[in-house]
């Protein structure tokens, strides 16, 4: 399997690119081959397929193909390159994170993830962190909650 | 006493989830020695979701942790409640803690989590207990907690006291 890594550039304020994208999207994408070092820029066609803007699960299928089909890549691998984005400052990591899981569940992504045992530890902890930092609780709410149960329960 | 095993309290799993402060301890030891968690502190985790989300992230939640290479000891005997049920007798904890640590004081490694309420039992050395994070703040809500069951059972008690000399008598 070939590794990739995906890099999201911000193009300039009011450049072409972003103007031709109708600023749908303000990330341009490149993917490295790990292996040779080869780059490859992507368009926004690819974009869409790289970062599926929303949409139902029933078009996974879809979008998995249209994502092989333009950048060689399977659906593991774009998520191993979400993991490596997830290397760039943290309040860019999460935009990036949550793009392609517009319209996905946690569940999804993180299935995903398991069918690459490539992705470092490092990088499956920034992206899992990513996904769950909203949805579970914090540690202290969550030892609130359990003394509160257990005092009720001593009662 | 050195530890080169890591076993992680529920709240360590919430808190690696989220990425809050003191996740990067745990982090450092998952790259390190290692961590388990016992099964009854997954079970903590799942029921949580359940309750307050669905059962899809409930097995994300789960696949998660499992892709962080968090090992599930699924160790359970009567030896073994023996001991927890000891800790509990002994020591104000959670059922789960109690199985937790004693899996801990029978594997040789330390207990991570930033539960206050173990303070007593990580300073009596029974069981090496590790705190990802100063637990100050969780110490102070349950002064909080039992402050308000105290002022609850002082209530109860005026009121009982008030009912019986109602019911009494006249």
């Amino acid at each position: 399997m070939q590794r990739w890594t995906l890099t999201f550039h911000r193009p300039r304020q009011g450049s072409k690119a972003m103007t031709r994208m109708g600023q749908r999207s303000p990330l341009r994408v490149s993917a490295t081959n790990a292996k040779d070092g080869s780059e490859v820029y992507t368009n926004a066609h690819h974009e869409r397929a790289l970062l599926p803007s929303g949409g139902a699960m029933r078009h996974l299928s879809e979008k998995r193909d249209l994502a092989a089909r333009t950048s060689g890549q399977s659906l593991s691998e774009l998520a191993s390159g979400v993991c490596e984005t997830t290397m760039i400052p943290p309040h860019q990591a999460q935009q990036v994170v949550e793009r392609p899981i517009q319209g996905l569940t946690a569940a999804v992504v993180v299935r995903t993830l398991a069918g690459n045992p490539l992705i470092p530890l490092d990088a499956r902890i920034k992206t899992i962190t990513a996904l769950f930092h909203d949805i579970v609780p914090s540690s202290d709410d969550f030892l609130d909650q359990k003394r509160c149960e257990l005092a009720f329960e001593n009662e | 006493m050195v530890v080169d095993h890591y076993s992680l309290d529920a709240c360590a799993l919430f808190a690696l989830l989220r990425g809050e402060a003191g996740h990067e301890v745990i982090a450092s030891a998952l790259q390190g020695s290692g961590c388990s968690t016992h099964v009854i502190n997954l079970f903590e985790v799942y029921v949580w979701f359940l309750k307050n989300s669905d059962e899809a992230q409930a097995d994300a939640a789960l696949q998660a942790i499992d892709l962080l290479n968090v090992a599930v000891e699924t160790d359970l005997d009567v030896d073994l409640i023996k001991d927890a049920a000891r800790l509990r007798s002994g020591f104000q904890m959670s059922v789960p803690d109690a199985i937790g640590l004693a899996y801990c004081a029978r594997r040789g490694c330390a207990f991570l989590t930033s539960d206050g309420e173990l303070a007593a039992l990580k300073d009596s050395g029974a069981i090496p207990i590790h705190f990802f994070r100063p637990p100050n703040r969780r110490v102070r809500r349950a002064d909080q907690i039992r402050q308000a069951l105290q002022s609850a059972r002082e209530r109860t008690a005026r009121l009982e006291f008030e009912l019986r000399s109602a019911e009494g008598p006249e």
